[in-house]
C-alpha cells in the first residue's frame, strides 16, 4: 500500500503554531506578532499626526469647518463658527490626544475593568456596581436629555470621540490597546457622565461614620469632642471657627453597632486637597485681579488634565478640560477666572438596616419593607460571566453583604446613602462658566450644580472676587451622619439638602482676598450644620502670606503656590522646643536642637531639619496616642492640632503617659524622648537627611505600568504646606491668572499633551512642573494672534 | 565570481521585500497575512528550480525586514517605544531588537520553506 507522505505538512504547522503563539495573549504577555510588527506594531504611534505642520480630516459629520492649531507644546486652540463643531472638534482632538485614558476611566468608572484585564478586579468591579454610580449616571443622563444646551454639546463632543474612533485601523491603536490585546468601543454620552460621576465618587467619597461611633463610645463625649472636633483649634485669624460639641446620640451603643472586628480604612484620601484664592486689583501692581488654583490630586500618567483653547461666537476659553467631558473644568475667559478646591463635605451615610434572611426584607420605622433589586453582569475576559444582586432600601444599596464582604465587611449590611446618586448635570455649569461675563453669570453657572462639593473661586475683571461652597449638601441636624444611623428610624432619614442661597460664599470682602484650602467654608455662626474633613494647616499659610499684601503680581503668586512652608511646623516648632527638657539632653544634642531652633519650618528639597522634625512629631504622636492603637478601629490618630492643643494647654494629661512604662509620662517627658529618638534615627540614616529624598514621589501610569511611569522623583513639599507634594499626590495642575485688557495666564501640570507612550510630549512637563517652573498660556483672541503663537494647524473639514 | 545561487538568492530576497511591503500597505489584514504571499514565493522558488537555501534567505530578509522597519520608524516617530517596550517587558534593549529580528525571520524563513516543501510534495 501506497501511504501518502505527510512530512511536507510539518513546516506549514509549525508556521500555524507559531503565527498562534504569537497572536495570543499568554501569561500577561502582550501578542508578539503583533506588537513587534514593524508596520502596525507599537512603533507605530497614535500621535504622529501631532508632527505635521499642516493636516487635513475629510468627511466630519460638521455643520462647518473647523480650524485646530497647536502651539509649541501641543495645546489644541480650536476655532469654530458655532457651538456644535467646537464639541464635536473638542471630542476628535482628545480621542486624539488621549483615547486611551478616556475609554479606560470609563471602564474604571463602570465597573468594567474585568473585561480588561484577565484577574483580579471582580471585587472592584463588584463595588463599583453596587455603590451605584452607573445608575446614577444613567438617571443623570436622563435629566440631561431634558436639558438641550448640555445634551448638544455632549452629544457633539460623543459624534467627535466616535469620528476619531471610527477611522483607526489596529496600526494606530494607543500602545495600550496593543498591550492588553482589546480595541476601543464607540463613545457614548454614558461614558462622559460617567466620568463625571466617577470624579465626583474619588472627591466627595468622605465618611469616616463607622470608626467616628466606634470612638465616641470608646471615648465618651468629653474625649471625643476634644480629640475629634470638627474644626480642629487654631482655625485661620482670629475669628477660630469653634462648633458646640457632638452630643451622644441615644441610639448609639455597641450592641447597636455589634461590632465586628475587623475594620479598615475607608479608601478616601484626606490629602486629595486643593488650594486656590483670588486677589482684587486694589492688592495688585497692575490693578487688575489675579487668581490662582491647583488641585491636588492622585498624580497619574497621562495627567487627569489636557489643556485646550475653545472658540466660537459663543465662547473664548483657556483651561483644563478632562479628557472624556466636553468643556473646561477649570480656566479663564477674557472677563473672568475662576478654580476650585475640594468641598470635603460629608456626603455619603452609612445606615445599619435589620434585614430578614436572604436579603428578602429589611425594616424601616417599625414596618417589613422589600428590598429594590437589581442584577449585575460582570463580563471577565476569556472566562464566563459573574452575576451579581444588588439590593436597595430606600436609603440607598447595600454595598457589602454576606455573599460579598469585599474590604468593608464590617459595614455588612449597611445601606450607602450618598447625594452622588441624585441626577445631575454638573457639565452645564463648566460650559456656563466657560463663557461667564461677571459674577451674575457665575452665579448662574453654580446654580444646579451638586456633586462632589467644591469650592469655587472666581475672579472677574471688574475686580469682583468669589468663594462659594457649592454642591447638594444634606440638610441634617447638629451631629448627624457623623456616626452610623439607624436604618430602622425614618427620622434618621435625612430628605432636605442646604438651600442655593443659604450655601456658605464670599463676595468681594474688605480685604480684598478670597481663598480656599479645604478649610471649614462657613463663618462661625453658620446656620447649618457642615461636617467634613477640613484641613487646616495651609489655610493659614495662605491667609498668612496674602494678608495686608499690596502690589501682588504673578511672580508673587507663583512663589506661593511653590511655598513649601508648613504653617503647623511653625506654630508646633517653638512650643516642641520649649517642652525639651535640656537637661536631659547631650551636648550633641543640644547642638542639633540649636540648629533645628532656626528651621524655618519649609520642606524644601534641600532642606536638613524637615525629616527630623518630621520622626520628631512622629515620636509624639505616637507616644501620646498609643492608648488609642489599642483600640483596634481607630482609623487615623487626632489631628496634630489637637495633639499642638494638648500639649500646650493640658501637658499633663494622661495621654501623655506611656504604656508599659512605671513612670507616669507628661508631655515634657515624651517629647523629649521622641527627640532622642528620633534624632539617633536621624543621625543613624546618613542617605536621607535632604527632604528631597524622603520625600520621593510616583507619577505612575493609569494602568500602573511601571515602564509608562515616573519613578522616584526627589521633590520639595508636605501635605501641610501649600506644595502640597507627597507619595503619589501633589498639585496636578497649577494655574494662575491675572485678568486684564487681556487676560496673562501661566500653568503647568506633571505630564504632557499627548498621552502616547514614548512620545515626547507624553511627559515633557514632568521635570519642569518638579522644578516649580510655569508655561505662559497662549490666550488668542484673533486669528492673526493665534497665526504666529502657532506650530501647526489641522482643518478638521465636513 | 558570482553564482547562480547568489543571484537566485538576491531575487527572492528582493521578491520578499516587495511582497512584505505590499502586503502590510494593505490595512485592515491580520499582521500574518504577508506569510500566505512568501508561502507562493516558495512555491516559485521550488517551480523554478532556483537556487536558494530557502530557510537560510526567509529568515535573513525577515529578521532585517522587521529589525531595520522597527528602527525606521522609531526614528521617524522620534519616539522611544523601543526601549519602553524593552523595560515593559524587563528585558534589554539588545534582547528585544534580537526578539523583534527573529518574529520576522522566523515567521517568514518557514513561510518560504513550507512553500517549497508543498511544491515538492506534488511535483
Amino acid at each position: 500500500m501506497n501511504r501518502p507522505k505527510v512530512s511536507f505538512l510539518f513546516p506549514l504547522i509549525a508556521l500555524v503554531i507559531i503565527v498562534f503563539t504569537l497572536s495570543t495573549r499568554m501569561f500577561k504577555i502582550p501578542p508578539l506578532g503583533k506588537l513587534l510588527d514593524p508596520f502596525s506594531g507599537a512603533v507605530q504611534k497614535s500621535d504622529k499626526n501631532l508632527f505635521y505642520t499642516i493636516y487635513t480630516v475629510d468627511h466630519l459629520a460638521l455643520n462647518n469647518n473647523v480650524e485646530i492649531r497647536f502651539d509649541a507644546r501641543k495645546v489644541p486652540h480650536i476655532t469654530s463658527g458655532n457651538n456644535h463643531d467646537l464639541y464635536f472638534a473638542q471630542g476628535y482632538i482628545t480621542a486624539n490626544l488621549r483615547l486611551w485614558q478616556m475609554d479606560f476611566m470609563s471602564y474604571a468608572a463602570a465597573g468594567r475593568l474585568s473585561e480588561i484585564f484577565d484577574k483580579g478586579y471582580v471585587d472592584y468591579d463588584i463595588n463599583q456596581r453596587r455603590i451605584g454610580i452607573v445608575e446614577a449616571a444613567k438617571k443623570s443622563l436622563a435629566l440631561i436629555k431634558k436639558k438641550p444646551e448640555t445634551f448638544n454639546i455632549l452629544t457633539a463632543y460623543t459624534k467627535g470621540v466616535n469620528a476619531y474612533i471610527n477611522a483607526l485601523s489596529y496600526k494606530d491603536f494607543p500602545l495600550e490597546y496593543k498591550l492588553l490585546d482589546y480595541r476601543p468601543e464607540p463613545w457614548t454620552n454614558l461614558k462622559s457622565v460617567l466620568i463625571m460621576k466617577n470624579m465626583g465618587n474619588t472627591l466627595s467619597g468622605y465618611e469616616e461614620d463607622l470608626f467616628l461611633s466606634k470612638a465616641m463610645l470608646a471615648l465618651g463625649i468629653e474625649n471625643f469632642n476634644k480629640f475629634f472636633p470638627e474644626v480642629p483649634p487654631h482655625a485661620p485669624g482670629n475669628s477660630s471657627v469653634r462648633l458646640a460639641p457632638v452630643g451622644m446620640p441615644p441610639y448609639l451603643n455597641y450592641s447597636f453597632l455589634m461590632s465586628s472586628s475587623v475594620v479598615s480604612k475607608s479608601s478616601y484620601d484626606p490629602d486629595l486637597g486643593s488650594n486656590s484664592w483670588a486677589v482684587s486689583g486694589r492688592r495688585t501692581k497692575s490693578g487688575y485681579p489675579i487668581l490662582a488654583s491647583d488641585p491636588h490630586l492622585k498624580l497619574t500618567l497621562p495627567s487627569i488634565w489636557l489643556e485646550m483653547q475653545l472658540s466660537s461666537p459663543d465662547v473664548n476659553v483657556y483651561g483644563v478640560s478632562i479628557p472624556g467631558t466636553p468643556s473646561v473644568i477649570m480656566g479663564f475667559n477674557k472677563d473672568i477666572a475662576w478654580g476650585t478646591t475640594n468641598g470635603e463635605a460629608d456626603v455619603k451615610d452609612w445606615y445599619k438596616l435589620k434585614i430578614t434572611e436572604n436579603y428578602g426584607k429589611y425594616q424601616f420605622d417599625g414596618k417589613w419593607l422589600r428590598f429594590k433589586v437589581r442584577y449585575e453582569e460582570i463580563k471577565r475576559r476569556g472566562q464566563i460571566s459573574i452575576y451579581d444582586t444588588v439590593y436597595s432600601s430606600n436609603h440607598g444599596p447595600v454595598v457589602t453583604t454576606s455573599k460579598h464582604p469585599g474590604s468593608r465587611s464590617e459595614l455588612m449590611d449597611h445601606a450607602l446613602k450618598w447625594t452622588l446618586h441624585k441626577p445631575s448635570d454638573e457639565i452645564s455649569t463648566f460650559i456656563k462658566l466657560s463663557k461667564a461675563k461677571n459674577f451674575s453669570d457665575y452665579n448662574a453657572a453654580l446654580k444646579g450644580y451638586s456633586t462632589p462639593v467644591q469650592n469655587f473661586t472666581f475672579a472677574c475683571v471688574d475686580n469682583t472676587i468669589a468663594v462659594n461652597h457649592q454642591g447638594l449638601i444634606p440638610m441634617k441636624t447638629h451631629g448627624q451622619g457623623l456616626f452610623i444611623l439607624d436604618g430602622n428610624n425614618k427620622s434618621h432619614l435625612y430628605s432636605g439638602y442646604i438651600p442655593q442661597d443659604s450655601l456658605p460664599s464670599t463676595v468681594n470682602p474688605t480685604s480684598g482676598e478670597v481663598f480656599s484650602a479645604n478649610q471649614y467654608p462657613a463663618p462661625p455662626q453658620y446656620k447649618y450644620y457642615l461636617h467634613g474633613y477640613y484641613p487646616l494647616s495651609r489655610a493659614i499659610r495662605i491667609k498668612q502670606l496674602l494678608e495686608k499684601k499690596i502690589g501682588l503680581d504673578l511672580k508673587t503668586n507663583q512663589k506661593m503656590q511653590l511655598d513649601n512652608v508648613s504653617a503647623f511646623a511653625v506654630t508646633a516648632l517653638p512650643v516642641l522646643l520649649k517642652k525639651l527638657s535640656a537637661k536631659k539632653l547631650g551636648i550633641t544634642e543640644v547642638a542639633v536642637v540649636e540648629g533645628l531652633s532656626k528651621w524655618n519650618g519649609s520642606y524644601n528639597i534641600n532642606e536638613q531639619f524637615a525629616q527630623l522634625f518630621n520622626l520628631w512629631l512622629n515620636n509624639i504622636r505616637d507616644y501620646t496616642w498609643d492608648e488609642l492603637i489599642d483600640y483596634h478601629f481607630i482609623a487615623r490618630p487626632p489631628s496634630d492640632y489637637v495633639l499642638l492643643d494638648l500639649i500646650e494647654n493640658d501637658g499633663f494629661n494622661k495621654y501623655f503617659d506611656k504604656l508599659g512604662t512605671e513612670k507616669i509620662e507628661n508631655s515634657e517627658d515624651i517629647i523629649t524622648e521622641a527627640f532622642r529618638t528620633a534624632l539617633k534615627e536621624y543621625q543613624g540614616d546618613k542617605k536621607n537627611k535632604r527632604w528631597g529624598k524622603v520625600n520621593q514621589i510616583n507619577i505612575m501610569h493609569l494602568a500602573d505600568i511601571k515602564a509608562f511611569s515616573e519613578i522616584n522623583l526627589t521633590s520639595s513639599g508636605h501635605p501641610t504646606s501649600i506644595n502640597a507634594i507627597s507619595k503619589n499626590r501633589g498639585p496636578s495642575w497649577r494655574m494662575i491668572v491675572e485678568l486684564g485688557p487681556k487676560p496673562k495666564g501661566y500653568g503647568i501640570y506633571p505630564g504632557g499633551q499627548s498621552g502616547t507612550i514614548g512620545s515626547q510630549y507624553y511627559n515633557n512637563s514632568v521635570a519642569k512642573w518638579n522644578k516649580g517652573e510655569y508655561f505662559e498660556l497662549l490666550f488668542f483672541t484673533s486669528k492673526s494672534d493665534a497665526e504666529s503663537n502657532t506650530t501647526s494647524l489641522w482643518h478638521l473639514k465636513k | 565570481m558570482i553564482r547562480k545561487t547568489h543571484v537566485d538568492s538576491f531575487k527572492v530576497v528582493l521578491l520578499i521585500t516587495l511582497v512584505v511591503f505590499i502586503t502590510k500597505h494593505i490595512q485592515h489584514l491580520p499582521w500574518w497575512f504577508f506569510l500566505i504571499p512568501l508561502l507562493f514565493v516558495g512555491i516559485l522558488i521550488s517551480h523554478l528550480e532556483w537556487e536558494v537555501p530557502t530557510f537560510t534567505i526567509g529568515f535573513l530578509s525577515g529578521f532585517f525586514i522587521w529589525l531595520i522597519t522597527n528602527l525606521y520608524f522609531e526614528l521617524a516617530n522620534q519616539g522611544k517605544t523601543l526601549e519602553l517596550m524593552a523595560n515593559f517587558l524587563s528585558i534589554s534593549r539588545f534582547l528585544l531588537l534580537l526578539l523583534v529580528g527573529l518574529v520576522g525571520g522566523v515567521t517568514s524563513g518557514l513561510a518560504l520553506y513550507t512553500g517549497k516543501n508543498i511544491h515538492q510534495r506534488f511535483h
